[in-house]
């Protein structure tokens, strides 16, 4: 070995040569995991699955009010990933193109929300959104409407307030991954004759495909267990799930809350299990391969 | 030039720059490539020869001066209109396309209708030997596989001017040489003007028409391989192909230098006062016994042998003139037989006409 080589690695290296694999580094977490996370999440589903009949179970199946109030879900988390994809990408795109000084400001006009919690930003929109609101105010005083628009309270509040918070999801896995593809491709595109729409459509979208698929599948995810933003900003028929679970609870129907909430679990497990057989999920977060 | 086959068109640089703040990377670059001539810019990294391509391919835009092809000026021209092959240093293949499909690209990009397209990607990975490849995608082919999907891209839309930029340099020693073979086959089938980036100097020698050697941006000489081996420009040249011995002379008189104890005939005119070095290739010497006799027009001087190194195809001699002067001399290996031993006298003579003299590190 060189004197020039870094110790601190080939330290490293040997301990996990004496401890064979250092899986016992996890066990604090995975002690934390078990007592708070995997036996609550247990008994949860002990509770759903009732006295060995599933009756909970059936029960939030058949119930037509939980039916529709999942397929909304769906819908709401389904609009919010595709807006937050066309909203995200070309932001995306510009941040990855700009010179570095003004790539860093837009990233960092991303993230600013990140430090602010999703109760205050949605308490924020109310201010914005309400009858009294700025939007309001603002449109009044311009002489636009003559009285102030409903927008609280209505599933166009919901999207505006989910949207805003889903959209730091959906643009940085896809800034990665544009900022991960070669920029000698796109001079070879160039070279062979490429207008600036075909570099895009060619080279660059197909191999930004998996920044986008990561980040869909994490705005999707987040969307469907949305609780704070669609609970202050949606009026009563943009009830989601996680607020059928909430109403449940209130209500002492600890078994049928259960149920819901396992389906909600299962559901994304699938989604999450589907998903994971497209994308690297793992290099996606920023994980090696 | 007026054979529909043959693809090459001439290039031109007039006068051309870059500058990057205050810095020149490239500057009075003047060069005319004929049409269907392959050229390489040789030089260490840094010497500008990178920049100098990136102009022509037009992903540098020249501080100054001028560049045409084919006749016509292209500086205007984004890259996508210059109808130029590039290899790149990486290859830079589209790695979410197959071999075919990079190869079918620029076909694409010039939307050429499908049934034509597919020919001519066959045909071309016919060429390069990767019939049987066409559907894997770069990943799942090798360094030198890579480097043919490569250039069959760069070459499938028929440019005039193809530009490689150390297109070899990650490839073995053998790989290199094949490939070697194969692009210079190509390149006379198809009748291409090739700009060829490289700093290796056996790869200049063995491919090029003529070898452009820049050094700070500049050009020190432009020649056939031949001329650049035998009359390097200056000193610098010189040391760069191959190895030279420098030996020290000084005028004696017009027509000659003193070497040592040796005075030789010397045809230029010399400088008139100071030192003239001499540099001689040292395969170019003879070593021989020290009472052998000395051929004509040879100047012949004595030294003793330091070391001796077999190498295989020549033997290596270092011996030291009785200046102290130390001469490096290659003796090519008809048989095994004979040889000098460390310490044993020899004289060691060369034709007149293998002396290169330089002044200031100039040719003289």
């Amino acid at each position: 070995m060189s004197l020039a080589e870094p110790l601190a690695p080939a330290r490293l290296g040997a301990l996990r040569a004496r401890a064979a694999t250092p899986a016992w580094l996890a066990l604090p977490l995975i002690a934390f995991l078990g007592v708070f996370y995997l036996a609550p999440v247990a008994m949860m589903l002990a509770r759903a699955a009732g006295e060995g009949d599933w009756a909970p179970l059936f029960a939030a199946i058949e119930n037509q009010v939980a039916q529709r109030v999942f397929l909304g879900t769906l819908e709401i988390a389904f609009v919010c990933t595709l807006a937050t994809l066309v909203i995200g990408y070309p932001l995306a795109l510009f941040a990855a193109l700009a010179p570095p000084w003004l790539a860093r400001l837009a990233i960092a006009a991303v993230l600013a929300p990140f430090w602010s919690s999703i109760l205050i930003r949605s308490y924020a929109w109310m201010v914005l959104l309400g009858r009294e609101g700025l939007v309001n105010g603002a449109l009044g005083g311009l002489g636009l409407i003559e009285a102030p628009i409903r927008m609280l309270n209505t599933t166009f509040a919901v999207y505006v307030g989910m949207i805003h918070i889903m959209l730091p999801f959906m643009i940085l896995p896809i800034y990665a991954a544009l900022k991960g593809i070669d920029g000698r491709l796109v001079q070879a595109a160039e070279n062979l004759g490429a207008s600036t729409a075909s570099v895009l459509r060619h080279v660059i979208l197909p191999l930004s495909l998996p920044g986008v698929a990561a980040g869909a599948l994490v705005v999707f995810v987040l969307s469907i267990g949305f609780y704070v933003t669609p609970a202050l900003l949606g009026g009563p028929r943009d009830m989601m799930v996680s607020m059928l679970i909430a109403q449940e609870v209130d209500l002492y129907n600890w078994d049928l809350a259960s149920a819901y909430a396992g389906g909600l679990l299962v559901l994304t497990l699938l989604i999450v299990a589907v998903a994971s057989r497209f994308v690297d999920l793992g290099k996606a977060m920023g994980g090696r391969k | 030039m007026t054979d529909p086959s043959r693809l090459g068109a001439p290039v031109r640089f007039e006068g051309v720059g870059k500058r990057y703040g205050r810095s020149w990377a490239v500057r009075g670059f003047d060069l005319e490539i004929a049409a269907g001539e392959f050229v390489s810019l040789l030089g260490a990294s840094g010497s500008g020869k990178t920049t100098s391509l990136m102009m022509l391919a037009g992903f540098e835009t020249p501080t100054e001066g001028r560049i045409a092809v084919g006749g016509r000026t292209v500086d205007a021209m984004p890259p996508a209109k210059r109808d130029i092959g590039m290899v790149f240093q990486s290859y830079a293949l589209f790695p979410h396309m197959t071999a075919a499909e990079n190869v079918d690209f620029p076909l694409r990009m010039r939307g050429r209708p499908k049934a034509e397209r597919e020919a001519a990607v066959a045909k071309m990975l016919d060429i390069v030997g990767l019939a049987h490849l066409a559907d894997r995608l770069p990943s799942q082919l090798s360094g030198g596989q890579q480097q043919r999907v490569a250039l069959a891209r760069a070459i499938v839309f028929e440019p005039p001017v193809l530009l490689m930029d150390e297109p070899l340099g990650a490839l073995d020693k053998h790989l290199r040489a094949t490939l070697q073979a194969e692009i210079k086959r190509i390149q006379a089938r198809l009748g291409l003007t090739v700009l060829f980036v490289t700093h290796d100097q056996e790869e200049a020698l063995t491919m090029s028409d003529r070898i452009c050697v820049m050094r700070d941006g500049a050009i020190l000489q432009v020649d056939a391989p031949e001329t650049i081996y035998d009359r390097p420009a200056d000193t610098y040249v010189a040391a760069f192909f191959g190895e030279s011995n420098a030996l020290t002379a000084v005028p004696e008189g017009p027509g000659a230098v003193r070497l040592g104890p040796v005075v030789a005939p010397w045809p230029g005119a010399g400088p008139a006062a100071g030192a003239l070095e001499i540099a001689i290739r040292p395969e170019r010497i003879a070593i021989a016994d020290e009472d052998a006799p000395v051929p004509p027009a040879h100047v012949a001087v004595f030294a003793t042998v330091r070391e001796t190194t077999f190498v295989g195809d020549r033997r290596v001699y270092l011996a030291a003139l009785d200046t102290g002067e130390a001469v490096q001399v290659n003796q090519p290996l008809a048989d095994l037989s004979g040889g000098h031993r460390p310490g044993e006298r020899v004289r060691l003579h060369w034709a007149t006409t293998a002396m290169r003299g330089f002044v200031d590190g100039r040719a003289a």
